[in-house]
């Protein structure tokens, strides 16, 4: 289970990869892009982008800087500057924001609630 | 803006409900209404509107537009300050000015958000937009034509109330 881990690297170093045919539970922080292919389930953190492609299938909460969502993902979302949600994505949740990120491409699904906070630790603190 | 927007391609209005796609209702900049509205061509707001809106065919809000109501909608552009429920048909854009705060009620996924644009929103999916509607308990729809008038826009051009 990949846990912590975290690259020291530059925000565009190698990408933190689950590949389309890997499952994984648990919490994964990563200050890489991170990209999801597979199925995760659990907690992330995503100090650089996370991107969940098409075939990937997530259900988290999550924190990340930038997302770009073409899978299907359900949970909480915390996102500090941009989301974007494509023609082939599921969202089923809440995102969580403070300023105005999202941007939803014609045909994808976004299915919850968009929220506006001021303190966005505040709101990951119940979590 | 838009001022001339194309027609869309497929109005599944019944006969003779398909007027005139370009006509427009139209309420001005500085106008605020209270009420009831609805038209089966494009209504364009441009200020300030509280109460229920059907709009057959689309809705725009004009960046300078402010509403506040029940909408039911085939399509909408949001380029201003939205707030209440909304169900969409076809598509809800959220323009880089506009501002939705409410409900969106859709059948299959309507919304599209552009950059900038916010949408503070509760999203959800239904089977039957119309039951929806209905318990909004809306003054019972008047018909889309009431005089056999050339034009069925209704126009509240500018109108003080």
């Amino acid at each position: 289970m990949p846990k912590d881990k975290a690259y020291n690297g530059e925000a565009a170093g190698v990408p933190t990869v689950i590949g389309e045919d890997a499952v994984l539970e648990g919490i994964l922080r990563s200050t890489a892009p991170l990209h999801i292919s597979g199925t995760f389930k659990g907690r992330i953190i995503a100090e650089n982008e996370i991107v969940i492609s098409a075939s990937g299938r997530v259900e988290a909460k999550v924190k990340a800087r930038r997302a770009v969502l073409a899978g299907h993902f359900a949970g909480d979302m915390v996102v500090l500057e941009e989301i974007e949600i494509a023609p082939t994505c599921r969202f089923l949740g809440t995102l969580i924001q403070k300023e105005p990120g999202l941007i939803v491409a014609k045909g994808g699904r976004f299915e919850g609630r968009s929220v506006f906070v001021d303190d966005l630790d505040k709101a990951m603190a119940e979590w | 803006m838009r001022s001339s927007r194309e027609p869309l391609k497929d109005d599944k209005a019944g006969p003779g409900e398909r007027r005139n796609p370009h006509s427009l209702a139209v309420i001005s900049d500085g106008a605020v209404l209270n009420g009831f509205l609805r038209s089966t061509a494009s209504i364009r707001l441009n200020g300030s509107f509280q109460g229920t809106i059907i709009a057959d065919h689309e809705l725009i809000i004009a960046p300078q537009g402010r509403v506040k109501a029940n909408v039911k909608a085939r399509r909408a552009v949001i380029a201003g300050v939205f707030q209440g429920n909304m169900a969409v048909l076809e598509e809800l854009e959220i323009a880089p000015t506009g501002r939705f705060i409410g409900k969106l009620i859709q059948k299959e996924p309507v919304l599209r958000v552009e950059r900038g644009g916010r949408f503070e929103a509760e999203s959800v999916f239904v089977d039957d937009l119309e039951t929806i509607v209905a318990s909004w308990g809306v003054a019972p729809p008047p018909p889309p034509q009431r005089s056999p008038g050339p034009d069925e826009s209704i126009a509240v051009d500018e109108t003080k109330l």
